[in-house]
């Protein structure tokens, strides 16, 4: 069932959105232009086009609200607020990154923000999050943990195993799938004999919703919904979002394996346009606001990295630490 | 402004050199910044890469090599 | 001929020759193959060359059924680090049920999986794991270094009636070689392979670390010390007498590989070279393997971990008496 009820969200919040949106474009871009260029040297899964899902979590999360995301998590940290010399930092090496430069592109974390771990490994991250979720409910606190993967992840034992426990205790957690029609090189389609990932929600006595990942709103309204219910102790929520990414699965991919006009069509459904020109026909921003709001959005990527291309490379005495709490454990 | 070092570029995830087998712009020629400025080849592809700066090119990469990734194959240097 | 064609072809002649064959795993198929796999769906249709879910423990546990039904399923799990999803399946079913049911069933499958370590891409993305496999009785490990040496063993393993484990390496993607193109070419499992002879010393390796121990072998030889490269090419079944025929006439040996040094590979092969030879070693057995440490992202950091000519050299010089016999992992 598609969820298309558009609560009322302020336009201030609307406003929150496209910020975010704008902010994780503009990182995206600048990043890929520089690693294209071999100006900057890392390895990377672009999430760009998966915006508006992301944005949609940083205005409906609370700080101390907890997530689990993965190696293409970029626009998820940036959401949920991990500032961008960590993200940058961490990705090309330096000391500035959120785990001194050693951890690199996929293993992101910020507890701060409440960002507990990004995976490398596709589906891990549910089990974890199960886990956090349950300490928040052993804890009495009104927490709720979030869980971001993509379809493919829904065909690992591991996301199985999370999605029955976090029923089985009515766990606060949202299992948010942002589904970008394709597991790496392969369609959806081609991975399970089900239409929707929603419909997965049944088997395991969760709810299960599918929104369009491209419409902030339509998540904004369905997230609020899933994490009610969570931070009420109404259990988890299976949330597909519906969303497309347009650089393929890593950085480089010459995305063969996506018909052109399947792309074509997604790239039309370009979250980002369509919400700038929703906002300007609402009245909400004029075309003064979102011009000003984007150039912010450069200006602080490129504030960032410059800051963080002046930063130094990780030191090699990295090595030593956090093998074990106490070093003398190595045993060589 | 200063020079912009020409590296050969992560263009792939499960790869560790490239074959520099095409210079786009010649030795001391200006490019744009986002001009294709030279190819190189994997034993995946061929992939044509832009200059990640505007100026004079100068070369200290040599054709049919191949290089580690992120080798320094020249650089560019800002006009004035 | 590349180490990635060499392995192509491998895969290409054993589908040709024996309709039991099918290869299975995620994104082996055209047009988003781009490894080993590339252009045999083309080639032989996507049931023979099966793109499948990301699911390894199913992708490994499928392989099993259809073996025990006499197909040669050759199952890939795209990179070394995911194999602990399917380790369940290798180590309690694939390798065991020979043994539990007396013989009435086995599962000759082919696990083909790549090491990406050694190109930045981090700690869950690099590792490699061959010691698990070696000490599961009932498993077979291979790590090919050379093109014709991938061709020959991959064509034994998949036609091997043990479960084979068979390790790729991305740096070794590119490496060139001379190959037989022969359709029955194969190289025997438990045969070591002297790549280079020498006199003075023996470095044992496998894998990318025999491209190490060939480097250093040349820097030595300028040091006029003659270096033995042996590839031992399969960690089980182990050529325990290749080892000790070469260490026997050198009377010295560095153990060479990429895995992690504690308690990796090469304590083994030391424990064995120790009992064997006896009293006719002129020095303790070096291991020169991988830093006891997760591995860093960046390059700079990641070049630390790894076993390099150098590490191999001064280990070398150490059972020369030439260099202080400094303890600890990293030499």
């Amino acid at each position: 069932m598609t969820a298309d009820r558009t609560v009322g969200v302020s336009p201030e919040v609307q406003r929150r959105l496209y910020e975010l949106m704008t902010l994780m474009k503009a990182a995206d871009d600048r990043l890929s232009k520089g690693i294209a260029s071999g100006e900057l040297q890392c390895v990377y899964w672009p999430p760009r086009g998966q915006e508006a899902i992301a944005a949609a979590m940083g205005v409906c999360l609370r700080r101390d609200d907890q997530l689990v995301t993965n190696y293409r998590g970029l626009h998820d940290l940036i959401g949920k607020g991990v500032p961008l010399v960590e993200i940058y930092g961490e990705m090309l090496g330096r000391q500035t990154g959120s785990s001194r430069g050693k951890g690199g592109t996929m293993h992101i974390a910020n507890p701060e923000c409440g960002v507990m771990l990004s995976t490398g490994i596709v589906g891990a991250g549910p089990p974890v999050a199960v886990g956090l979720a349950m300490a928040a409910q052993r804890k009495g606190l009104d927490r709720v943990t979030v869980a971001s993967f993509g379809d493919g992840a829904t065909n690992t034992g591991s996301f199985h195993e999370a999605a029955n426990m976090a029923a089985l205790w009515d766990l606060p957690l949202v299992l948010l799938c942002q589904n970008n029609q394709y597991a790496e090189m392969t369609p959806t389609e081609h991975t399970m004999k089900i239409s929707q990932v929603a419909h997965r929600a049944g088997g395991y006595g969760l709810p299960g919703v599918r929104v369009d990942g491209n419409d902030p709103l339509a998540v904004v309204a369905a997230l609020t919904e899933a994490v009610d219910r969570g931070r009420s102790g109404g259990g988890p929520t299976l949330l597909e979002c519906v969303t497309f990414r347009f650089r393929g699965h890593y950085f480089g991919d010459p995305m063969a394996y996506i018909p052109p006009e399947r792309l074509a069509a997604a790239l039309e459904a370009d979250p980002i346009p369509r919400f700038r020109s929703r906002l300007r026909l609402a009245g909400i921003c004029s075309e003064a606001d979102l011009d000003e709001i984007e150039a912010a959005a450069v200006t602080a990527v490129e504030e960032a990295l410059t800051a963080v291309l002046t930063a130094p490379g990780a030191l090699v005495d990295e090595l030593d630490r956090d093998v074990y709490a106490d070093p003398r454990n190595c045993p060589a | 402004m200063a020079e912009f070092t020409i590296r050969i570029p992560r263009v792939s995830v499960a790869i560790s050199e490239a074959e520099l087998i095409d210079l786009l712009v010649a030795e001391g020629a200006h490019v744009q910044q986002g001009e294709p400025l030279f190819i190189i080849a994997t034993d995946k592809a061929e992939t044509e890469v832009e200059a990640g700066a505007s100026g004079t090119v100068h070369w200290t990469g040599t054709l049919e090599t191949v290089y580690e990734i992120g080798a320094e194959i020249g650089e560019i240097r800002p006009a004035g | 001929m590349t180490m990635r064609e060499a392995l192509n072809l491998a895969l290409d002649q054993a589908l040709a020759h024996d309709e039991r064959v099918f290869l299975l795993g995620e994104d082996i198929a055209d047009p988003g193959a781009s490894g080993p796999t590339k252009g045999l769906s083309t080639k032989y249709g996507t049931e023979r060359v099966l793109d499948t879910p990301i699911s390894e423990s199913a992708i490994v546990g499928a392989a099993i059924g259809a073996a025990m039904e006499g197909f040669r399923p050759v199952a890939e799990i795209m990179i070394m680090d995911f194999i602990g999803i399917a380790a369940d399946q290798i180590i309690n079913n694939a390798a065991k049920l020979r043994f539990m049911t007396g013989g009435r069933t086995s599962a000759p499958i082919t696990v083909r999986t790549q090491v990406y370590g050694g190109i930045g891409t981090g700690a869950t993305h690099s590792q490699s794991l061959e010691a698990w496999f070696m000490h599961v009785p009932g498993l077979k490990v291979i790590v090919p270094s050379t093109p014709r040496d991938g061709k020959g063993l991959l064509t034994s393993a998949i036609f091997d009636d043990d479960p084979c484990i068979f390790v790729e390496t991305i740096r070794l993607g590119p490496q060139r070689g001379m190959v037989p193109v022969d359709p029955g070419f194969s190289i025997p499992l438990g045969e070591a392979d002297v790549k280079r002879p020498g006199s003075d010393v023996t470095l044992i390796s496998y894998g990318r670390g025999v491209v190490e121990a060939l480097g250093a072998a040349t820097q030595l030889e300028a040091d006029g010390v003659s270096a033995e490269v042996l590839d031992l090419r399969t960690l089980v079944p182990l050529d325990v007498a290749a080892m000790v025929e070469s260490v026997g006439r050198t009377t010295r040996a560095v153990v060479v590989h990429d895995a992690v040094q504690f308690a990796g590979p090469g304590a083994e092969i030391a424990a064995i070279l120790q009992r064997e030879l006896f009293g006719r070693l002129s020095a303790p057995v070096e291991r020169v393997g991988a830093r006891f440490v997760p591995n860093p992202a960046p390059p700079a950091l990641e070049s630390q971990v790894y076993p390099s000519a150098q590490r191999i050299v001064a280990a070398v010089r150490r059972t020369l008496g030439l260099e202080s016999a400094k303890t600890g992992a990293h030499g």
